[in-house]
């Protein structure tokens, strides 16, 4: 990873903007809590023995992305819920894929 | 074509009505400074954002899914304009910085989805669809 490490740079920042994007509109929403799920386990285990640091933050960041994906939140305060009856009654491999993630 | 005809689209013209006065209300973090900025604006930003979030309000108020898709590709355009002037060193014109690219690359994303839901073409279909 080190010697790639602008690569890497820029994929950790696509990726966490898009969490950020896609959970605040409640889009595809299981999804991203999956994605932030595995982010949050990846900063976790990087700076788990970094001293002074307050590992509850990560709990709690882990259990919000867990609370998302159980209770499908975009279903009911997200656009997840406007668009996945149509999404259900479309016959198009993306329209089933997005009832799956959402 | 025919299973959309369950849909309310009265719903997916209401979220493109509540995007857009997300974008207009984000824009007021120009006056916030300190802790609470969640989010960067400068001037260009603040009128980026609020005639895109005018533009998506009125394409949910017309059910206009043009406006919709071109709304929300303004929104993409100026995320991915304030993204290419974050990875030269500075904020740019647009005074924005990672959260306000994320907030609209979010805004784009939905207006997008959005506008490119079909519709019935006639007021008959329309009417059987409400």
């Amino acid at each position: 990873m080190l010697p790639n490490f602008t690569f890497f740079g820029w994929m950790v920042l696509l990726v966490e903007a898009a969490l950020g994007a896609f959970l605040l509109i409640g889009l595809a929403t299981r999804f991203w809590a999956l994605i932030g799920i595995a982010q949050t386990v990846a900063i976790t285990l990087s700076v788990l023995n970094a001293p002074h640091e307050w590992y509850w933050s990560y709990l709690l960041m882990l259990l919000v992305h867990v609370a998302l994906f159980a209770t499908a939140a975009g279903r009911y305060a997200g656009l997840d819920g406007v668009l996945r009856p149509g999404w259900q009654l479309s016959r198009s491999w993306a329209a089933r894929l997005l009832v799956r993630v959402s | 074509m025919s299973s959309y005809l369950d849909l309310n689209y009265r719903k997916l013209d209401r979220a493109a009505i509540v995007l857009g006065a997300m974008s207009i209300m984000s824009a007021g973090f120009i006056f916030v400074h300190g802790t609470f900025q969640l989010v960067q604006i400068g001037a260009i930003g603040l009128v980026v954002g609020s005639v895109l979030g005018l533009l998506a309000i009125a394409a949910g108020l017309l059910a206009e899914r043009a406006l919709m898709l071109a709304a929300g590709a303004g929104f993409l355009l100026a995320a991915a304009a304030q993204l290419v002037m974050l990875s030269a060193g500075s904020s740019g014109f647009l005074g924005g910085n990672a959260s306000t690219f994320s907030l609209w690359l979010a805004l784009g994303a939905g207006l997008i989805a959005l506008g490119m839901v079909p519709r019935p073409e006639t007021a008959e279909e329309t009417s059987a669809a409400d």
